[in-house]
């Protein structure tokens, strides 16, 4: 486990790895240029992952980094000033909650499960359903959520200009200072360094035949092959970023009342849309708990034993899922493989950072 | 109706760096050459007279058009119906054509469930109406087992070489298959369609390969049309077809590639972008691709005309683009909004 402490500056979260060590003041918030540079020198990506896209092909400063995380721990861009990013998308749970719904403040309860942040930067398109482009498009939803955080923008922009910390950051950073796309600009800049890879699955696919035991082995067979799971599933990340109805949500329901979660429809207008859902990340997915859009399977297990049944069946279910006869050996087999394989030995633990003071 | 200028427009859409936007299509003019048909998805022009040969898939025929006139006639009939899409859906029947030589035409077939899908060769005679069942030969079905677990289905592409046919097909998301049809024809039913390049083991994450054309070095250029529900997904990809491997694979940008073409005149490649999402940002497009490092492309995209739905794409040996176009209708609409038009000019 690669754990970057909270003063050791911007870049700090996961997936980068560091060529040296930065220290601060506990009151400078502002990285000189050469402490910057340090940092953007030792960028590294995990193995097994691609290049992180940036939407303007611009790498982000260490400043900004540090800034989007300052930001993203801070229950300060929230009404009641109880809830932060990190308060459902938390490093110590997954950046996930490992409860079944979103709690947002006053206690309020979503009716999806927070989605891990980990490896997010590689999805063009953000939220269960998509309906926000880029970590940039995605930043600013959860603070102007009621049931989350409940701030306006205006109201977010007022309360960081008066935090003279975070002022002068923005200042130094954007030309145009404090402003809500800052804001999304600089937890975007974070979130895009929390990345998990260097898996044994990664080590194994590069030539280490010891990297996965034996029964993670089959495990990885049964995943590739007969469970079919890379129909939704392929590529570096594990999903497509696509979206698909595995019936989840659906058991019971009135398909012609529409009385249920319709996903991706909503955003897209499409009917063939109907309860589809984006397809997770499955890296680091054993910290992940409870699984699926609405968190309503509790372990891997139940999560195999639903795909090995063929989903729930409704008219919209993607025409990938079917019976698939796993035997309890290939079932348990490919838990393994799922605990085992693809969860990094480099999994990003970021330690919540000092963060500006209230003024005066 | 036939003659109709519809529309034109040439916009640059740099994908990654081939430098200046190349020239547009100057002068090009679109007319409609034919219109009212129920989802066209297939071309072919016939070598000899220069005959369109198109699916009108949702009346389940292959219909011939001279392209001088607009008049149509039907080659063959009564293929069945299948339904594609969760909405909108399609009904659809023969997807992919392809002509052997002036007689043999290569029909692929999209009006049977995955995994009971055929190919069907026919050999035409002049006047002479087929019927779907009277195929010369057939290939296939690629049914569900080891190689795919759903079977295949949805023959849209088909392009050839000495050794084989090569058909874009759906059916097993963890493969992407193009499947070869071996030449020489011989007649007989049901022989072996192998599946022969899995395409997703080469892009990893864009699946579904449809629209296939050969390269002047005799290499496969697929366009992998990705998820219709997502954006801007479509690959442009090579393979070689004597090893099957990949060759160089690219994003586009564009949405949803459906078929694929090289100008006999400039040998500039171009494609229709279907484009599910956003059918105002579908067309057909220029691709100006040179080989990157790594297995890598470098693409640009052009667009030369906007177009609403287009679903295949043919070139006649003197330039002249053939193009179908689905238009809004969908399975359920009264309005028959397909169409075919020739685009003529600088491509």
């Amino acid at each position: 486990m690669r754990l970057v402490s909270a003063r050791n500056a911007g870049l700090g979260a996961a997936g980068f790895l560091f060529a040296g060590t930065v220290v601060l003041s506990a009151t400078a918030w502002l990285l000189s240029q050469e402490q910057s540079a340090a940092l953007n020198a030792g960028l590294k990506t995990p193995a097994g992952l691609p290049a992180v896209r940036l939407p303007d092909g611009k790498a982000p400063s260490a400043a900004e980094i540090e800034l989007g995380k300052q930001l993203y721990f801070d229950t300060r861009l929230s009404r009641d000033r109880t809830v932060s990013c990190a308060s459902c998308h938390d490093p110590q749970k997954g950046w996930s909650n490992g409860e079944r719904f979103a709690t947002g403040i006053g206690g309020k309860v979503g009716d999806r499960s927070a989605p891990t942040i980990i490896n997010a930067a590689y999805f063009p398109l953000q939220f269960w359903d998509g309906r926000a482009q880029e970590l940039e498009g995605q930043a600013l939803g959860p603070i102007q959520n009621p049931i989350e955080m409940d701030l306006t923008l205006d109201e977010l922009v007022m309360r960081l200009q008066a935090i003279p910390g975070y002022k002068k950051q923005f200042d130094a950073i954007y030309k145009d200072g404090v402003s809500a796309d800052n804001v999304a600009r600089a937890i975007a800049s974070f979130e895009r360094t929390v990345l998990s890879g260097n898996a044994p699955y990664d080590r194994y696919k590069a030539g280490d035949a010891k990297a996965l035991s034996e029964a993670a082995r089959r495990g990885a067979d049964v995943f590739f092959n007969k469970a079919h799971c890379t129909a939704c599933h392929s590529g570096p990340n594990f999903s497509d970023g696509g979206f698909h109805n595995v019936g989840i949500g659906l058991h019971g329901k009135d398909f012609k009342a529409k009385n249920f979660d319709v996903g991706r429809e909503k955003i897209s207008g499409l009917e063939g849309d109907r309860g589809s859902f984006k397809t997770p990340t499955l890296r680091e997915i054993a910290r992940t708990a409870p699984y699926m859009h609405d968190g309503s399977l509790k372990t891997l297990e139940e999560v195999v034993d639903y795909y090995d049944r063929g989903g729930n069946k409704n008219p919209w279910l993607d025409e990938e899922l079917f019976v698939l006869k796993l035997t309890a050996r290939q079932k348990a087999d490919l838990v393994t493989f799922l605990k085992e394989g693809l969860s990094s030995p480099d999994y990003p633990v970021v330690r919540p950072p000092s963060l500006p003071p209230d003024p005066k | 109706m036939y003659s109709r200028v519809i529309c034109f427009v040439a916009v640059s859409l740099g994908v990654a760096g081939l430098g200046a936007p190349a020239a547009t299509a100057g002068d090009a003019e679109v007319k409609v050459i034919a219109d009212g048909l129920v989802h066209p998805t297939g071309i072919a022009i016939h070598p000899q007279s220069g005959a369109l040969y198109v699916c009108e898939s949702g009346a389940g025929k292959v219909i011939r058009i001279d392209p001088a006139t607009g008049k149509t006639s039907a080659v063959i009939t009564g293929f069945k119906l299948d339904i594609y899409g969760k909405g909108p859906k399609y009904e659809v029947g023969p997807l992919g054509l392809l002509f052997l030589d002036g007689q043999t035409l290569v029909v692929g077939g999209g009006d049977l469930p995955d995994g009971q899908e055929l190919m069907r060769v026919y050999k035409l005679q002049k006047g002479k109406t087929f019927d779907a069942e009277d195929a010369f030969a057939t290939y296939g079905p690629v049914a569900a087992g080891e190689e795919s677990k759903m079977g295949e289905g949805n023959f849209y592409g088909l392009a050839a070489d000495d050794a084989g046919v090569y058909v874009t097909s759906n059916g097993d998301d963890t493969k992407g298959w193009i499947l070869k049809l071996p030449l020489p024809v011989k007649a007989g039913k049901n022989q072996k369609l192998k599946a022969f390049i899995a395409t997703k083991e080469f892009t990893e994450t864009i699946n579904a390969p449809v629209g296939i054309t050969m390269t002047k070095k005799g290499n496969l250029m697929v366009g992998q049309m990705g998820a219709v529900n997502l954006p801007k997904d479509s690959w442009l990809v090579a393979f070689s077809p004597k090893t099957g491997k990949g060759l160089n694979k690219a994003a586009t940008g564009l949405h949803d590639i459906a078929g694929l073409g090289y100008s006999p005149k400039s040998g500039k490649l171009y494609c229709v972008d279907f484009a599910w999402l956003a059918p105002k940002e579908g067309g057909l497009f220029r691709l100006d691709y040179k080989k990157g490092d790594g297995g890598t492309m470098d693409v640009k995209t052009t667009k030369i005309a906007a177009l609403d739905r287009p679903t295949s794409m043919a070139f006649a040996a003197d330039g002249t683009l053939y193009i179908t176009v689905n238009g809004a209708s969908s399975l359920g609409s009264k309005e028959k909004t397909g169409k075919v038009v020739q685009i003529k000019g600088a491509l």
